[in-house]
């Protein structure tokens, strides 16, 4: 045999033997459940969970299933981390190139921020921020009154609810499409004749939102508006957004925004000075500079760390429990494994979950990170 | 990256894994406990007036404690050869299944669910409970059924959960929860406005009260929504086991019937003429022989750590700050709960 050979067998047993070993893990787990009088399987899924759920992206009530609880579990971890990611690049960029800043007093700031956050542990960053709140905001009884259409106290932010209906949801639809389509074009046109674009998103998002008001204000778009109000002990209609989820998602986002930051300066103190002198010669503003030249650049050193930030991200919300955000380990790994005491299938279950969101991620960024890399002839 | 709560979570994990997977439970655990030398008990984290609560001197004390305490006392005659294992909630349960420990005296409500559907076995209740409300006196509230539409705070992994639904439901009225993973973080937000009411069992909530800055500025409600006999758990298919539990247990209830101190028990020893008091400290018959322990297992209970009635007075009674009445507590005898089969 040749080591090609050698290797290839060695794979194979290797192979064969941790599939052996996961089967052995199986029949004794389900052997010594048995055993122990405890029963098993996935059918408590389709119980009735009893339990409500203080905030849900989706229709939850306590009359529906484990499975529902699962879902709303998934949906709120993937809220606060979605928008924590967003959270931290913004942070994490800004202050990365803070941190390179010529002037001391912004790169000192800069280097005071990370320091300070990534040198705290995390969960007590998102403790802290959120008896913050919990501190800062008034109680319901004197909550702050925002000019009549919402208020703000220390349980939450509460504002006007919008229900368009089907075909205002339709309208709304087709005024981004359009939206889109002109910048664009208005977009391509600009660089043809100045050699600069615009920024799309900024002007896609402002054009549509103000049109979209205007037609409901004019009433084009049929919408309910569902007003907040006082009760006896809350308030009450309206959406509300959590302290919960805000103090996650800005214990997260300050966190990892000061890892990101490092990546960022990493990655630009990756790219030669050269390029940076080049680009002021040939009359490009700063900004411009950065954004044009020594950005794209420096982007194939921080994509590699900044996927592993993004999982860690998604993993860490799962500190949310201990404020009380129903997140899937709060109410899903948390009281779902309490009531039915099935803590293989669910432990499971959640490990499933963070590992092809984890891998997604990874997949995701990965083929961004070929696009960005040198193509070397 | 990683912080303490992850580890825990794994350490969790792992023990599921590990404790479900691996090992096959011992089937006769006052076997292993006696080759140990200590007994491991689950307990709260130490942050329970009364049932488990850490004091100044780093003892643990409190009517779980010394359930505890009593068991060690029967097996070894000596209740410092005990070893507890701070629990939360969420934890517990896993970490008898799997063997980590030998049995959980930490405010455990005995249902069917739990008893069938986790495998377990209720040894005794060594605390009758009931669910209750603590609200903000400010909010003028004096009965559960004003609570429509309020915030309520409570500690996921407990009965306590469900039960308010329940209530709730049943009452036509509607609530919004906010549900933290432990009673620290539960505790201080509760404090600091995010909910209207706090529920849970009317003993922590007692508890809950003396920890407030100024305790008048709350009041508990006088409905009691639920059932909560508080035992102590061990794993199915051990009787022997039980056995022992329960029996060290009811030695302590049945001292209090007899009127046994652990300060008159030396007295009563030296004066006997009764051969039930005689048979129940151990003078003679094999009561201790059939359970498997010291023959004198019920003097050694009563002597080092007391009667049911001395440990209830110290740890949740008139002695210590949460001052609560015997109540269903009271021996059957005065009309109360508490009642231990015959030692004969």
């Amino acid at each position: 045999m040749n080591r090609q050979q050698i290797s290839i067998v060695v794979q194979i047993s290797t192979i064969v033997g941790l599939c052996l070993f996961a089967w052995f893990l199986i029949v004794t787990t389900k052997a010594n459940l048995a055993a122990a009088g405890m029963s098993s399987g996935l059918g408590f899924l389709d119980e009735k969970a009893g339990f409500d759920v203080a905030f849900s992206l989706i229709e939850y009530s306590g009359d529906n299933t484990y499975w529902r609880v699962f879902l709303v579990g998934i949906t709120n971890t993937l809220l606060a981390s979605v928008i924590a990611i967003v959270g931290c690049t913004v942070i994490g960029f800004l202050v990365g190139i803070a941190l390179l800043s010529r002037n001391p007093l912004t790169a000192g700031v800069a280097r005071v921020y990370v320091e300070t956050f990534r040198n705290v542990p995390l969960l007590l960053n998102i403790l802290f921020w959120y008896f913050v709140i919990l501190n800062l905001f008034p109680r319901v009884a004197d909550s702050f009154d925002l000019f009549g259409i919402g208020f703000l106290n220390q349980r939450g932010l509460y504002l006007p609810l919008i229900e368009a209906t089907p075909l205002g949801r339709l309208i709304m639809l087709a005024v981004v499409v359009v939206t889109s389509i002109g910048v664009f074009n208005y977009s391509k046109r600009q660089t043809e004749v100045t050699g600069f674009g615009i920024f799309r998103t900024g002007w896609i998002a402002l054009i549509s939102c103000t049109v979209i008001a205007l037609l409901l204000w004019i009433g084009v778009i049929g919408a309910e508006v569902e007003m907040p109000a006082k009760s006896r002990f809350n308030i009450t209609g309206g959406i509300s957004i959590i302290p919960e989820l805000v103090a996650l998602i800005v214990g997260l986002s300050i966190y990892h925004g000061a890892f990101v930051a490092e990546y960022v300066r990493g990655g630009l103190l990756s790219v030669a000075k050269g390029q940076s002198e080049a680009a002021l010669s040939t009359g490009l503003t700063d900004w411009q500079s950065m954004r044009l030249v020594i950005l794209p650049q420096a982007m194939r050193v921080i994509i590699p760390p900044y996927i592993s930030n993004n999982l860690n991200v998604v993993k860490n919300s799962s500190l949310g429990a201990a404020i009380a955000f129903p997140e899937l380990v709060n109410i899903f790994a948390g009281t779902s494994l309490n009531q039915t005491g099935r803590a293989i299938e669910i432990v499971l279950m959640v490990m499933a979950f963070y590992f092809t969101i984890s891998m997604l991620i990874s997949l995701v960024l990965n083929i961004y990170n070929k696009k960005v890399q040198f193509n070397e002839r | 990256m990683s912080h303490i709560k992850d580890m825990k979570a794994a350490a969790a994990l792992t023990a599921v894994a590990t404790g479900v997977m691996a090992a096959p439970v011992a089937a006769d655990t006052l076997e292993e406990v006696l080759e140990r030398g200590h007994l491991e008990c689950g307990v709260s984290t130490g942050s329970s007036p009364g049932f488990a609560f850490l004091n100044e001197d780093n003892v643990i004390e409190g009517i779980d404690a010394d359930t505890c305490r009593i068991v060690a006392a029967a097996i070894f005659g000596d209740p410092s050869k005990v070893v507890f294992s701070p629990l939360e909630n969420k934890e517990r349960f896993t970490a008898l299944q799997a063997g980590e420990i030998d049995m959980l005296a930490r405010t455990t409500t005995w249902t069917l669910s739990r008893d069938v559907g986790l495998a377990f076995d209720f040894a005794a209740v060594n605390f009758y409970d009931g669910q209750g409300f603590i609200v903000r006196a400010d909010l003028g509230v004096t009965s559960a059924l004003e609570l429509d539409g309020a915030t309520i705070c409570t500690t996921s992994g407990t009965t306590s959960e469900l039960n308010i639904r329940d209530y709730f439901t049943a009452n036509g009225m509607s609530f919004s929860p906010v549900v933290y993973e432990k009673s620290s973080e539960t505790r201080t937000s509760f404090f600091a406005g995010r909910c209207d009411a706090f529920s849970s069992d009317a003993s922590w909530i007692a508890g809950l009260r003396i920890q407030a800055e100024n305790p008048d500025d709350y009041v508990v409600l006088p409905e009691i929504i639920s059932k909560e006999p508080l035992g102590m758990v061990v794993r199915h298919g051990d009787s022997r086991w039980k056995d022992v539990v329960s029996w060290a247990y009811y030695a302590a209830v049945e001292a209090e019937e007899l009127g046994i101190t652990s300060e008159n028990v030396d007295q009563v020893l030296a004066d006997n003429k009764n051969p039930a008091i005689a048979r129940f400290l151990g003078q003679e018959g094999d009561l201790g022989e059939l359970l498997g322990i010291p023959a004198d297992y019920a003097y050694q209970v009563i002597k080092t750590v007391g009667n049911y009635g001395e440990i209830f007075e110290r740890t949740v009674g008139k002695e210590s700050p949460l001052n609560l009445e015997r109540g269903m507590n009271a021996l059957w005898s005065d009309g109360g709960m508490q009642y231990a089969p015959p030692a004969r």
